[in-house]
């Protein structure tokens, strides 16, 4: 595994790969909110009603995936009476899931640490909880998802 | 390069409160709404490296700006908590900040925190 810091550009490059899932669901890549800065990137995907953007911190090397509500072609955060939450903190406060995940067998053990996060974000994404969010209904944010048995 | 550098610092200067806190797209994010500053203003394109973030604080506080501290990811932290592949553990960047800041009188905390993995900026955080 290399331990290079991640980079903005491999950031966006490891983003477009991962984000497969994504499109797959009706999302689209909208550049003109991305927004890049000396300590931060993003890459943000809308749908109808829900927009998910990925962030990178420079500064502690962290990547996120954070779920936000998308209404009349904003992104509507908390301040504005919208929502954002980080994916793992939305699916731990509306449907308790704590799971710890396993990392994509497919991954080699090379793999980069982008490529490590953003995997590991994406099974987050393919939990059965996370339907209702890659349903994109407008109802999807505060609506529980059906109880995993 | 030393506190009295002029780069960034004409627009730097003039503005609202500098916001601190864990995980720069929050602190960015917070900034944005409230008419804030963050170091990214202050590094003007230049790319972030620890000794300048040694310097930014430097500036500030002999500039003597108002300080807002947004806090702790504690969402990150919990997740961290939870599956390190997913969170990050405490960031040693922010943490530094917060060290440096502990004698500042123009100092003002914005965070609630109710535990070790909860807390945040009230109407700001999940």
């Amino acid at each position: 595994m290399s331990d290079e810091p991640i980079t903005s550009d491999e950031f966006r490059s490891e983003v477009e790969e991962a984000a497969s899932i994504l499109r797959q669901h009706g999302f689209q890549h909208i550049p003109q909110f991305d927004s890049e800065s000396p300590t931060t990137a993003s890459v943000v995907y809308v749908g109808r009603n829900i927009a998910f953007t990925f962030t990178l911190d420079i500064r502690d090397q962290g990547i996120d995936l954070v779920v936000t509500q998308y209404c009349d072609g904003k992104l509507m955060a908390n301040l504005d009476g919208g929502y954002s939450s980080s994916l793992s903190t939305h699916l731990l406060k509306h449907c308790g899931f704590r799971g710890r995940l396993i990392p994509s067998a497919s991954l080699p053990s090379t793999a980069s640490k982008a490529k490590r996060m953003l995997s590991a974000l994406m099974n987050l994404l393919a939990q059965p909880c996370s339907a209702s969010l890659l349903e994109d209904r407008p109802d999807s944010l505060s609506q529980k998802p059906p109880e995993i048995r | 390069m030393g506190v009295n550098s002029d780069f960034g610092r004409s627009t730097f200067a003039a503005k609202g409160p500098v916001i601190i806190g864990e995980n720069m797209n929050r602190v960015n994010a917070y900034a944005g709404k409230v008419g804030g500053e963050t170091i990214d203003g202050w590094l003007a394109g230049r790319k972030w490296t620890q000794p300048l973030n040694d310097e930014f604080v430097a500036t500030v506080k002999a500039q003597e700006r108002q300080i807002q501290d947004i806090g702790p990811d504690f969402g990150r932290r919990l997740q961290n908590r939870i599956d390190p592949s997913l969170g990050r553990p405490p960031s040693s960047v922010y943490g530094g900040e917060r060290q440096s800041l502990l004698d500042y009188g123009n100092y003002q905390q914005l965070y609630e925190r109710a535990g070790k993995y909860q807390g945040g900026v009230p109407g700001f955080d999940p």
